[in-house]
């Protein structure tokens, strides 16, 4: 397969969507302690 | 050996919650990652069957390994929790299943958009896709288990067993192209023999992956002794 747009914006997709799912865990992970350092969140188990 | 009420050991003295020092682990993956991606974007050799797709490879390969690396951790740690019975086994178990089904979910969502680019199709029941799809729910069902059972004891046991079965699918989808061919390539493991600069960029993910890996399982860990600490405060 050569080299096309359409195989670079496959590219650029397969990094972001990496990227989206790593770095909302992290963010959500941060924050959830943030709050329990705090101590106003105990959540589910 | 302190016995907690809920029936798992805590260690010789009663655990205290240390905060690790996240902000160098943070900084390392941070400065991996602006050296790998350029690395995967700009330094490795393009494929000649493949064109740009095969970059994807760089993400996607160090998030399998890495994922099962997690659930490798999950399995010792749960050999380790059913012999000894030891609070701090499945705090890190917990921890690393979580962690791996993230980095597996990242192998599930960038393998479909390289496969579209290479085989012009987005998903296909081929072995080794088949095999990791089991995988990733072996361990959301390992997560599920632990919101469901409430006593902390069986919940740990019963998690055990559960980690140790699930990671016998591991060798299954390293072996899977070796054994039912299909439309996947061959583990690098097995087939070997990759160009210097592929091989360097990939090395360099693995490490990248590795040093994520650690930092949010610290994260992990330390959140879930935080949220047990503040349970056991409401509880009384």
């Amino acid at each position: 397969m050569n080299e096309t747009p359409m195989t670079v914006t496959y590219v650029v997709w397969g990094y972001l969507v990496a990227a989206a799912l790593y770095g909302t865990y992290i963010v959500r992970l941060v924050i959830k302690m943030h709050r329990l350092e705090r101590g106003d969140d105990v959540g589910p188990r | 050996m302190a016995v907690d009420a809920d029936g798992l050991k805590d260690g010789d003295e009663a655990p205290a919650i240390r905060k690790p020092n996240l902000k160098l682990w943070a900084g390392l993956t941070a400065l991996a990652f602006l050296i790998h991606i350029p690395l995967a974007l700009f330094y490795a050799p393009e494929d000649v069957a493949q064109g740009a797709a095969q970059r994807i490879f760089y993400i996607h390969v160090p998030s399998a390994w890495i994922g099962f690396l997690a659930f490798g951790v999950v399995f010792v740690c749960s050999i380790a929790l059913l012999a000894t019975s030891k609070r701090k086994w499945d705090d890190i178990a917990a921890a690393s299943a979580e962690v791996g089904v993230i980095f597996t979910l990242a192998v599930i969502l960038t393998g479909p958009i390289w496969a579209k680019a290479s085989w012009g199709i987005w998903w296909t029941w081929d072995p080794k896709l088949t095999a990791v799809f089991i995988l990733l729910c072996i361990y959301l069902s390992y997560l599920a288990l632990r919101q469901y059972v409430a006593e902390p004891l069986r919940r740990a046991r019963f998690c055990a067993v559960l980690g140790i079965v699930g990671f016998l699918d591991i060798p299954i989808i390293v072996m899977a192209v070796s054994w039912w061919r299909g439309e996947h390539p061959s583990s690098v493991l097995v087939k070997g023999g990759m160009p210097h600069k592929d091989l360097l960029v990939l090395m360099m993910g693995n490490l990248t992956f590795t040093l994520l890996y650690i930092t949010l399982l610290k994260t992990r860990i330390y959140v879930n002794a935080l949220k047990r600490a503040k349970q056991e405060e409401v509880a009384g």
